[in-house]
């Protein structure tokens, strides 16, 4: 179905082209969310809320951009999102545990096991998510989408709202912060 | 820093070039279906709690409110935009005629 059809039919709230929207992002959605967040319950739920959104605003979306370029920018919002609030939850976890009865705090699982990672690059490819998750946001977007979505620069300014220098500058400082903490990490380690 | 400490760090920043797609997990629509319906069952459960007599005295309420603040604002700038004549804003300011800077009262 052409992508002007699907978006009309979306519009008139027909099952089978959210069906059809669903079958055609799925992938790309969970693929997206799973390397933002290293967790494939979080992965999951967040693909399910952007699709979710997609049904209750499509409406508003003014075809400025290419149906996928929106609904990539939902993903990566929303996957921004709950990074923050599991870092607001990290921060405090420490203080609501003194006051709970659960004596334990909020960790990262540490036994994340990326499907798409072949098995000889699945401890480098822990390091480099740990790695990663320090850099700032607009930086672990571009690079995360470049890297694992295999997207062109273009897409990636469509994504982020930005232009295809500025998504180049985000890359060469993502890849000198990361080689940087790799380097400081290598040197604490001895 | 050695060549070899090097090397690691390029082995890790290239450790994610070689990634597969990764597929959403089975039945995914159909999970996505099942929560969109509990979400518009929770919607709708939500505005049924609104008894129409609520709502009715809401909307009371908001019309009264509308009506004192249109009496009450048509009434100040009523008052405003009448001018003041110059006999009360010279009694207001002590501007009649014993002045203490009226030379004529200060002769004995």
């Amino acid at each position: 179905m052409p992508e002007k059809e699907l978006i009309q039919q979306l519009r008139l709230g027909d099952e089978q082209a959210f069906r059809t929207l669903v079958t055609q992002y799925q992938d790309k959605v969970y693929h997206t969310a799973l390397n933002f967040l290293q967790h494939t319950t979080d992965a999951e739920d967040i693909a399910q809320e952007v699709f979710i959104q997609v049904y209750h605003s499509i409406g508003q979306f003014k075809e400025q951009s290419k149906l996928s370029t929106w609904i990539y920018r939902i993903t990566v919002s929303k996957c921004l999102d709950l990074q923050r609030s599991k870092k607001r939850k990290k921060r405090f976890s420490f203080i609501t545990s003194l006051f709970s009865d659960k004596q334990e705090l909020l960790h990262d699982p540490a036994d994340f096991n990326h499907p798409g990672i072949l098995y000889d690059q699945k401890q480098d490819a822990a390091i480099l998510y740990e790695a990663i998750q320090q850099l700032p946001e607009k930086q672990q977007s571009a690079f995360l989408l470049y890297k694992t979505g295999q997207m062109s620069y273009l897409e990636i300014a469509g994504i982020l709202g930005t232009t295809e220098p500025a998504v180049d500058s985000l890359l060469q400082r993502a890849k000198q912060n990361l080689r940087k903490y790799l380097e400081k990490k290598s040197h604490d380690s001895g | 820093m050695n060549s070899k400490q090097n090397d690691n760090i390029n082995r890790i920043l290239q450790s994610l070039d070689d990634m597969q797609p990764v597929q959403a997990p089975d039945f995914f629509y159909t999970r996505l279906i099942a929560r969109l319906e509990k979400e518009q069952v929770r919607e709708s459960s939500w505005l049924s709690t609104l008894k129409p007599a609520f709502v009715a005295a809401g909307l009371f309420l908001l019309f009264g409110v509308n009506m004192y603040m249109l009496t009450h604002l048509k009434k100040d700038s009523e008052s405003s935009l009448q001018a003041p004549s110059a006999e009360s804003f010279s009694s207001a300011y002590s501007l009649t005629g014993n002045s203490v800077y009226n030379e004529n009262d200060e002769q004995p």
